[in-house]
């Protein structure tokens, strides 16, 4: 029986290799594909697959991908050519198949299974084609019009990218994926260049806003980019030729959709979803898309609204997780004129650690690279390194982390008794001597709404019964969490009183011998209020914008700084983790002013802003925050949060995006 | 590293009278904790009930709840009764894991919505610790920044959902990160999972059973399928694997219903 019908608008990767896979797994499904354009009118030169990308369509598709990849071209390494420089990280493995090839294979096999291919058929009303079908595949694109017919439905976010690029090609020959970077007069521009063939290459250009408009290229045809690009890259193209493919100069657009399924509708691929090119995933996921999609339909025979369901389950949150690796690449290569004048092997190493690699995944793959990363940098990792007391104090094992490091911070101190998390809360007599003979510094804070709570060994902010707890300050009068006490709103009074309760812990931390005082002004404590837009609702001079919000945080630090010779951190929340949270710009703002208020460190925390905050675990997953510090803020940064070990920390200072590393208190074994 | 077994309770066909003796024979083989995971829309025991038939044979072993898809109990005020229930009767020697639960056909099946499951559960973890009787070992699991953020705030361990020793030393090292960024004193217990089916014919049979437990993942089952542990050394390298990756308790769970499958893998078990 079966006989199912399904209709795939757009005949690129994602809509022809799902209909291959769900017409081989049941014949007698009734496919077409629609498609606008003819058979042979592709564009975009080559597309790239990852090596990790391979091995999970292959152990899935014994039949189509290995013929797509007969036709790929490998390569081992990615090749960094910066400031004269040619370097080289092996060991990562790429393969890239022409697209226009790839797309023919998926043609053929389609054809000959009995899948109906329609071209030159643009779908009007993607709602009359509803009518007689029992299944709606939309793999039509970026632009795709069935998730604009259904828009209600899907709830696309469709997201402009802040740089410009422009899909070029080459005759260059080149043997491995390539990044060039040049400038002219105008600013920098970047070259992402995938080979596809001995005499053919992907050449993406890519430049920021301003240097975009200062080059006056807004207002170019096809043969002045050539021309321009051609001029610029000289250097690179040993007398070569750049190519055009309908290269305008475009913004990247991010695609989200709220859902990717609507009744008998569903999204694939780019229609559904995209992520920045410089990561490489976009036909990647386009065909896991068609992979998972026909397998859905496979388990789910006769319930298409199950299948549909499943499907997205099942690729929501890969997909999600390569967006995110995308979104901070992305970044990368918004802000990478900040880094041209870097030396080149800082530079190579800040872009491969961008999101996907470490210090000890390159390592692995090419021992020879690393060191030439290291020879230039001429860095002593360990003298950089910051361990910490274990939260629920330590003494003895501070003393052990001291021993062996220029510096060990010791657990948070309150600076006051209203000011303590928990009754466990150690105070800052208790390292009388100890401070002398080791090198210690000393993290001060002020709890605000998150005190008078249960031990932390018991839980995060569980508050103490009411006859047990204080009263607990806040910028504005909201509770930390939905059981926490309602915090009072601190008035001038009460600022005064802390302003002096730090400068008096910070001048009995230096007579104790202290080398080195870390103020705490984030996590959700009593300074991280007044920071936070999402914790700081004040009319007064406190609130409002960003100088109001750190007028009493700077007024803290200027008592503490005047109190305190040695060398002085602030940790900040930089990003607060959560929608509405304090902005880049803010955090950047937030972190010049206290430095021009002598902190000689911004330690880049992140999240706690309140309990809703979700922060990307994993290793040094705040590095990026450390790095918007150090290198855009122009503040020399402590990067904290998923730092391990000696390999996170290289991982962060070789790349330039902290001066020091703060060590997890709990490691890995 | 200690090492726990999997009770019968999810396996098709595998009879309910099966788990009780299931339980004494693994106590008796010395394994140090008895595992159930947690079903809606699936043909098995329910979590907290079997191991309330498992406390009732056993004195000694822990019963952990592998885990537990907390929001299906609706908020904090049952499940606490449930799991208290369940402590009292094992004298305290309960493990309640909690997870958001990855499918959507339990939360159909249970009337709720599937895509609130984080927020759900969020909302009941926040009035369960202070229902919970003191010596309840609360362990959260699942891969999303969510589920690290969970276990930092209310819980005392970390349950990976199994796979290589590689996959869980990668989760491990998120749920540590998560657990020093949120302050928390001392180290998360990190619990880890595997499958198993010895003896002759038993891997044909354990696939089987893994592919079906595991369809609504679609192209990962395969490779759960393949990470069946289906010899003795196979066994033995798993375990020194997830010692290596710093995991504290590891249970074993049988994808085939027979009391010989507890000898063959205490056996396998004291090889390492």
């Amino acid at each position: 029986m079966g006989g199912v019908r399904i209709t795939c608008v757009g005949g690129g990767p994602a809509g022809l290799y799902f209909a291959v896979l769900a017409r081989r797994a049941d014949p007698s499904r009734h496919i077409t594909v629609y498609e606008r354009d003819r058979p042979d009118d592709t564009f975009g030169f080559g597309v790239v697959f990852s090596d990790a990308t391979m091995s999970f369509l292959a152990e899935q598709d014994r039949e189509t991908y290995p013929a797509i990849l007969a036709h790929a071209t490998r390569w081992d390494p990615i090749t960094v050519r910066h400031g004269g420089q040619v370097l080289r990280a092996g060991g990562i493995g790429f393969a890239a198949v022409e697209r226009r090839r790839l797309l023919a294979v998926l043609r053929e096999q389609a054809a000959a299974l009995g899948v109906e291919l329609v071209f030159q058929r643009a779908v009007p009303d993607p709602r009359e084609l509803l009518e007689g079908t029992d299944l709606l595949v939309a793999g039509d694109g970026v632009h795709s019009v069935v998730r604009a017919a259904f828009a209600d439905a899907f709830r696309p976010r469709i997201e402009l990218g802040p740089t410009r690029f422009s899909w070029l090609g080459t005759d260059r020959p080149f043997d491995s994926l390539t990044f060039f970077f040049e400038g002219d007069e105008h600013g920098c521009f970047g070259a992402h260049v995938y080979p596809y063939g001995p005499d053919r290459a992907t050449f993406i250009v890519e430049t920021d806003e301003e240097t975009f408009r200062r080059a006056g290229i807004d207002g170019f045809g096809e043969a002045e980019t050539i021309a321009y690009c051609e001029r610029l890259f000289r250097g690179h193209l040993d007398g070569h030729r750049l190519l055009a493919n309908r290269s305008s100069w475009q913004r990247f657009r991010t695609v989200r959709c709220a859902s990717w399924h609507h009744g008998r509708v569903v999204l694939l691929g780019d229609a559904a979803h995209t992520a920045h090119f410089s990561v490489g995933s976009g036909t990647k996921m386009a065909m896991e898309d068609g992979l998972a999609l026909s397998q859905a339909l496979d388990r789910f025979p006769g319930h298409v609204e199950a299948a549909l369901a499943a499907y997205e389950d099942e690729r929501r949150p890969r997909v999600e997780h390569i967006q995110a690796m995308a979104g901070t690449s992305f970044d990368w290569w918004a802000g990478f004129r900040r880094w041209t004048a870097w030396p080149p092997e800082r530079f190579s190493f800040h872009f491969l650690t961008r999101s996907q690699f470490r210090y000890d995944t390159l390592a692995t793959r090419d021992p020879g690279y690393v060191a030439s990363v290291e020879r230039a940098a001429d860095l002593d990792v360990r003298e950089r390194l910051i361990a910490v007391e274990p939260a629920g104090g330590d003494l003895d094992e501070l003393a052990r982390l001291a021993g062996g490091r220029p510096l060990a911070l010791t657990r948070l101190l309150p600076v006051s008794e209203d000011g303590r998390v928990s009754v466990e809360d150690g105070r800052l007599e208790d390292y009388a001597g100890l401070a002398r003979r080791l090198p210690l510094g000393a993290q001060l804070g002020h709890a605000g709404p998150r005190g008078a709570c249960r031990p932390r060994r018991l839980g995060l902010d569980r508050p103490l019964p009411g006859p047990e707890a204080w009263p607990l300050l806040a910028a504005s009068a909201l509770p930390y969490g939905p059981g926490s006490a309602v915090p009072r709103a601190i008035d001038a009074a009460g600022m005064e009183r802390v302003r002096e309760d730090f400068a008096s812990a910070a001048r009995r931390a230096a007579e104790l011998g202290f080398r080195f005082l870390q103020l705490h002004f984030g996590h959700g404590y009593l300074l991280a209020t007044f920071l936070s837009p999402l914790t700081n609702h004040r009319a007064d001079a406190y609130g409002g914008p960003l100088p109001n919000r750190m007028r009493f945080p700077l007024a803290v630090l200027d008592a503490a700084r005047a109190a305190f010779a040695g060398e002085l951190a602030v940790a900040i929340s930089v990003c607060d983790w959560q929608p509405g949270g304090l902005s880049e710009a803010d955090a950047l703002a937030a972190a010049r002013l206290l430095r021009d208020h002598g902190a000689d460190f911004v330690t880049a925390l992140g999240g706690q802003t309140t309990p809703r905050a979700v922060p990307p675990y994993g290793r040094c997953f705040q590095a990026v925050l450390a790095g918007k510090v150090q290198t855009e803020a122009g503040v020399p940064a402590i990067a904290a949060g998923g730092v391990g070990g000696l390999d996170d920390a290289r991982t962060i200072l070789l790349a330039g995006r902290a001066s020091r590393c703060l060590l997890d208190a709990v490691r890995p074994a | 590293m200690r090492i726990g077994i999997g009770l019968p309770t999810a396996i098709a066909g595998a009879p309910a009278a099966l788990t009780p003796a299931w339980a004494r024979r693994a106590e008796a083989a010395g394994f140090a904790s008895l595992g159930v995971h947690d079903r809606l829309a699936y043909d098995s025991l329910e979590a907290l009930t079997a191991l309330a038939a498992a406390a009732a044979v056993t004195e000694r072993v822990r019963l952990a709840a592998l885990l537990v898809v907390g929001p299906l109990r609706g908020g904090a005020a049952v499940l606490a009764r449930q799991a208290a229930t369940v402590a009292a009767l094992a004298g305290g020697r309960l493990t309640l894991g909690l997870g958001a639960g990855p499918r959507r056909d339990d939360y159909e099946a249970a009337g709720l919505p599937f895509a609130r499951r984080g927020r759900l559960l969020d909302a009941q973890l926040a009035g369960l610790l202070d229902r919970l009787p003191d010596g309840v070992e609360v362990v959260v699991g699942g891969a999303a920044d969510a589920a690290l953020a969970r276990t930092a705030r209310y819980a005392a361990g970390y349950c990976h959902g199994g796979g290589s020793p590689r996959a869980f030393r990668a989760a491990a090292e998120r749920a540590l990160a998560a657990w020093s960024d949120a302050g928390r004193p001392g180290r998360p217990r990190l619990w880890g999972l595997g499958y198993f089916a010895l003896g002759p014919g038993a891997a044909e049979a354990g696939r089987r059973d893994l592919g079906h437990y595991y369809a609504f993942t679609g192209a990962a089952a395969a490779r759960i399928q393949a990470g069946l542990l289906a010899t003795p050394e196979a066994v033995a390298a798993y375990c020194a694997g997830y010692a290596e990756a710093g995991c504290d308790e590891l249970v074993l769970f049988p994808t085939v219903a027979g009391l010989d499958q507890v000898d063959r893998l205490a056996e396998s078990v004291a090889q390492r």
